[in-house]
C-alpha cells in the first residue's frame, strides 16, 4: 500500500476521520471523541506519506488491546481501500449477526475475538447497565439477539474478574494481627519521638483463590458454553494460580489457551486442537484423569475445584461419586454449577439433583449457570471460597 | 487542523531515525513499531506493548534507552507492590537517628517535624525518581498486568499529571516527562481507563525474516545457513503444543549454543542438536514431547526454511 492517504482524507480530514470513528464504534471499538481527535492530530503531524503508516498510526492510536489490533487491518481496509473512505458505517456492521450452531467449536474460537466477526458479521455494542439487567435472568439458551450476546458476554467476564477484587477487599479488612508491623509501627509513632505508643498489627496476606475448572464442553453444553468459556477464560486471565481443563468423553487443559493474549495465535491454537469439541460425555472418567495425572500439581488443602457441567453422563453414575469423593479428600471446596439446574432438564430442578444425586452431599455447593444472575451467585460463593 | 495533503512525511522521516538507532542499539524494529515510539514521542503518551512472553517487550524500552543515550528506570512490577516501592518511602532509621540526636543535643523540638520530614530522608523510589530526572528518561512499567488493580489506579494518576504528591512535603511536580513504556504479559486484564491514557502497540512473534534479521543482529558469528536453520526449526516448534513457546531470547540462546558449540549445519549434527534443547526448552513436559519423531519432523522443516 503506497496510495497517499491525502486524497482519501480530503476535502476535510476531520469529518472523514469522525467516520471511520464511528465506524470501528459500531464494530465495537472503544473510540471516544478523544481518541479520534488524537487520531487526527497524529496524522497531522505525519504528513503521511503512505496509507500503510496511516493504518499503523491510527491503529496504535484507536486500538485497546490484542482483539481490537487482529480485527483493525480488515475493517481499515474495508472503509479505506475497498470503499475508499466512503462505506456507510452500516453497510459493513450492519450485516446480520447470527449465533453460530456449529457447536463447541465456534464457542472456542469465538473467543479468539475475531472468528465471530468473520463469520457471523461484527457484532455491534449496545446495552449498558438497563440492558444487562434485562438480560441479568435471561436463560443463556434464549439470548440471540447479538447485542444482547455480546453485551452478557462482557458482563460474564467483568463477574469473574470482580471475584479477585472482593477477596481483596476482605483481606484489607483485616487489621488486627498477633504480629506486629515493624515499618508501619515507627512510622505511625514518629510524633512521639519514635517511642511505640501505639502498635500497628500485621496480618498474613491471604493467598490467591487455587482454582481448578473444569467446563464441560460437550454438544449438550454449547450454546450455554457461549457464555461460560468467556467466564472461565476471565477467571484464569484472573487468577494466576488458576488453571483450566475442557471435557467431553476426555480431558484437555486448556489453561494456556485461555492466557494466550494473540488473537491470531488462539484462533490458529484451537483449530490445530479440533479434539477439544467432540462427542458425548464422559464426566467420572475426565475427573479422574484429572486427579490421576494432574492432581498431584494441583490439589492442595487451599484449592477450589469448580466442575461446570449439566450433569449428561454415558457411565456409571456411582463412578462419579467414587471420583468426587476422592477429590473432595485431597481440596478445599468441590463445587458444581449446573446449567440446567434451572431448567427441567438432568438435574434440573430436581430436588434429588437427577443423574447428580449421588454426588450432591459430597458438594459444598451446587448451584446453577444457566444466567448472569446464576454467575453472580458462583461468583459470591468464589469470593468467599 | 490543517488538510493533511502535500505535506512531508515528518513522522516519517522520524521513524526511519528511530528504527536506525534501535537497530544500532541491536533491535531489529520494523516500521511499525518505529511508527508508534514516534508517536509516543509526539504525543507525549505512554505507550502499552502487549504480547506473548519473549517476543521482546522489555528489550524495547532497553534498546529506546541505549539508543537516546538516556537513563533507563525501570519498575518490576509484581502482586502487592505498594506506593512504599514503587514511588517514596521516608528513611525512618534516619529520621529516628536525628530524632535522638536532636534531643540529646537538647535542641528545641519545635521544628523537629519539620527537620525530619525534609528530602534528604526521603528514599526515592521508581516512579518517583523518574519524574525527577532535569533530562527525560525512559520509564519502563514491566509486566504491569501483575500489578493489582488498586496500583494500576494510582499509576493512572500519576501517568496523566506527572505529578507525585507526598502529604509531609506536597506535590512534586515533573521536570520532565519521561517517556514511559509499559509491558504487560496479559496475565491478567487491564483497566480499560489505564489502555485510553495509553497509545498501544502488540507484539508478536517476529517473521522468519525478521528473526533472522535478529540473529545476525545480534550473533553476527552465527552463520547464514545455521542462523536460517535455527530459525526455520523455532518457528515450526512455536507451532506445536507447548506449555512454554520459546520466544526471542530462546532463539538466541540457542543459535549461541549451538555456534559455540561449532555446529553450523542443524542436520549434519542431529545427533547432538538434542543436548542442546536446554536453551530452548523450559519445562520438563514440554521436553517429553520432544521425541525423536518429531525432532526428525522439526529437522526436515529447519531444512526447507533454511532453503527458502
Amino acid at each position: 500500500m503506497s496510495e497517499a492517504t491525502g486524497p482519501l482524507l480530503a476535502p476535510n480530514p476531520a469529518e472523514r476521520l469522525l467516520a471511520f470513528s464511528d465506524f470501528l464504534r459500531r464494530n465495537g471499538y472503544r473510540i471516544s471523541l478523544h481518541e479520534s481527535l488524537t487520531g487526527l492530530r497524529a496524522l497531522d503531524a505525519c504528513g503521511l506519506p503512505s496509507l500503510a503508516d496511516a493504518k499503523t498510526v491510527l491503529k496504535v492510536v484507536m486500538c485497546r488491546g490484542a482483539d481490537d489490533w487482529s480485527r483493525f487491518e480488515a475493517l481499515f481496509h474495508a472503509f479505506w481501500t475497498v470503499s475508499g473512505g466512503t462505506v456507510e458505517t452500516d453497510a459493513v456492521s450492519g450485516k446480520k449477526t447470527t449465533q453460530k450452531r456449529g457447536g463447541a467449536r465456534g464457542t472456542l474460537i469465538g473467543l479468539a475475538g475475531e472468528s465471530t466477526e468473520r463469520e457471523d458479521g461484527p457484532w455491534r455494542e449496545g446495552g449498558g447497565a438497563g440492558r444487562n439487567k434485562s438480560i441479568g435472568r435471561t436463560d443463556f439458551r434464549f439470548l440471540t439477539d447479538p447485542r444482547d450476546m455480546r453485551s452478557a458476554m462482557l458482563v460474564a467476564e467483568t463477574i469473574a474478574r470482580r471475584i479477585r477484587r472482593r477477596r481483596q477487599r476482605r483481606q484489607r479488612a483485616v487489621r488486627r494481627a498477633q504480629r506486629i508491623h515493624i515499618r508501619r509501627t515507627i512510622r505511625r509513632n514518629l510524633a512521639y519521638g519514635g517511642e511505640p505508643f501505639v502498635l500497628i498489627g500485621r496480618e498474613p496476606r491471604e493467598k490467591p483463590l487455587r482454582l481448578v475448572v473444569v467446563l464441560d464442553v460437550s454438544h449438550s453444553m454449547t450454546r450455554y458454553n457461549v457464555f461460560l468459556a468467556r467466564f472461565v477464560r476471565a477467571l484464569a486471565l484472573t487468577f494466576r494460580n488458576a488453571e483450566a481443563f475442557a471435557f467431553h468423553v476426555d480431558l484437555n487443559r486448556i489453561t494456556e489457551l485461555f492466557r494466550i493474549t494473540s488473537p491470531e495465535e488462539l484462533r490458529r491454537r484451537l483449530e490445530r486442537r479440533a479434539n477439544l469439541w467432540f462427542g458425548g460425555t464422559r464426566i467420572a472418567a475426565s475427573l479422574r484423569e484429572l486427579a490421576d495425572r494432574h492432581g498431584h500439581k494441583l490439589f492442595r488443602r487451599d484449592t477450589v475445584v469448580l466442575v461446570i457441567s449439566d450433569g449428561y453422563d454415558t457411565e456409571n453414575a456411582q463412578d462419579l461419586e467414587k471420583v468426587v469423593a476422592g477429590i473432595r479428600s485431597r481440596v478445599r471446596r468441590v463445587i458444581w454449577a449446573d446449567p440446567m439446574r434451572g431448567f427441567g432438564g438432568p438435574g434440573g430442578d430436581q430436588e434429588d439433583g437427577g443423574p447428580l444425586a449421588g454426588v450432591l452431599p459430597i458438594l459444598d455447593w451446587w448451584g446453577p449457570a444457566d444466567t448472569l444472575q446464576s454467575l453472580e451467585a458462583l461468583a459470591d460463593y468464589l469470593a468467599r471460597a | 487542523m490543517t488538510v493533511i495533503e502535500g505535506r512531508t512525511g515528518m513522522t516519517g522521516d522520524r521513524a526511519e531515525e528511530i528504527q536506525g538507532m534501535l537497530s544500532r542499539a541491536g533491535y531489529v524494529a520494523d516500521r511499525p513499531l518505529a511508527l508508534a515510539l514516534t508517536l509516543q514521542e509526539i504525543l507525549d503518551r505512554p505507550l502499552l506493548l502487549e504480547g506473548d512472553a519473549g517476543v521482546g517487550k522489555t528489550a524495547v524500552a532497553q534498546a529506546l534507552a541505549d539508543g537516546l543515550n538516556c537513563r533507563l528506570i525501570r519498575l518490576q512490577c509484581y502482586e502487592g507492590l505498594d506506593t512504599n516501592t514503587a514511588v517514596y518511602e521516608w528513611n525512618y532509621q534516619h529520621q529516628l537517628m536525628t530524632i535522638r540526636l536532636q534531643e540529646s543535643a537538647g535542641r528545641p523540638t519545635d521544628r523537629l517535624e519539620q527537620d525530619i520530614f525534609a528530602e534528604r530522608f526521603l528514599l526515592r523510589r521508581p516512579l518517583l525518581e523518574a519524574i525527577s530526572q532535569p533530562e527525560p528518561p525512559i520509564l519502563l512499567i514491566d509486566e504491569i498486568d501483575r500489578a493489582d488493580e488498586e496500583f494500576e489506579a494510582f499509576l493512572l494518576e500519576v501517568l496523566s499529571d506527572y505529578q507525585i504528591t507526598i502529604p509531609e512535603l506536597g506535590s512534586v511536580k515533573a521536570r520532565s516527562i519521561p517517556r514511559v513504556v509499559l509491558t504487560s504479559n496479559g496475565m491478567r486484564d487491564l483497566s480499560d481507563a489505564l489502555r485510553r491514557r495509553c497509545l498501544y502497540f502488540f507484539l508478536d512473534y517476529p517473521s522468519p525474516q525478521r528473526e533472522r534479521e535478529i540473529i545476525e543482529a545480534r550473533l553476527p558469528g552465527v552463520g547464514r545457513r545455521l542462523a536460517g536453520q535455527v530459525v526455520a526449526f523455532v518457528q515450526t516448534l512455536r507451532g506445536m503444543e507447548l506449555r512454554k513457546v520459546p520466544g526471542i531470547a530462546e532463539t538466541l540462546d540457542w543459535a549461541a549454543a549451538l555456534a559455540g558449540m561449532g555446529i553450523d549445519d542443524l542436520l549434519a549434527a542431529r545427533e547432538r542438536v538434542p543436548d542442546t534443547f536446554v536453551c530452548l526448552i523450559k519445562t520438563q513436559e514440554d521436553r517429553h514431547r520432544l521425541g525423536a519423531e518429531t525432532v526428525d519432523r522439526l529437522l526436515e522443516a529447519a531444512r526447507a526454511g533454511a532453503e527458502v
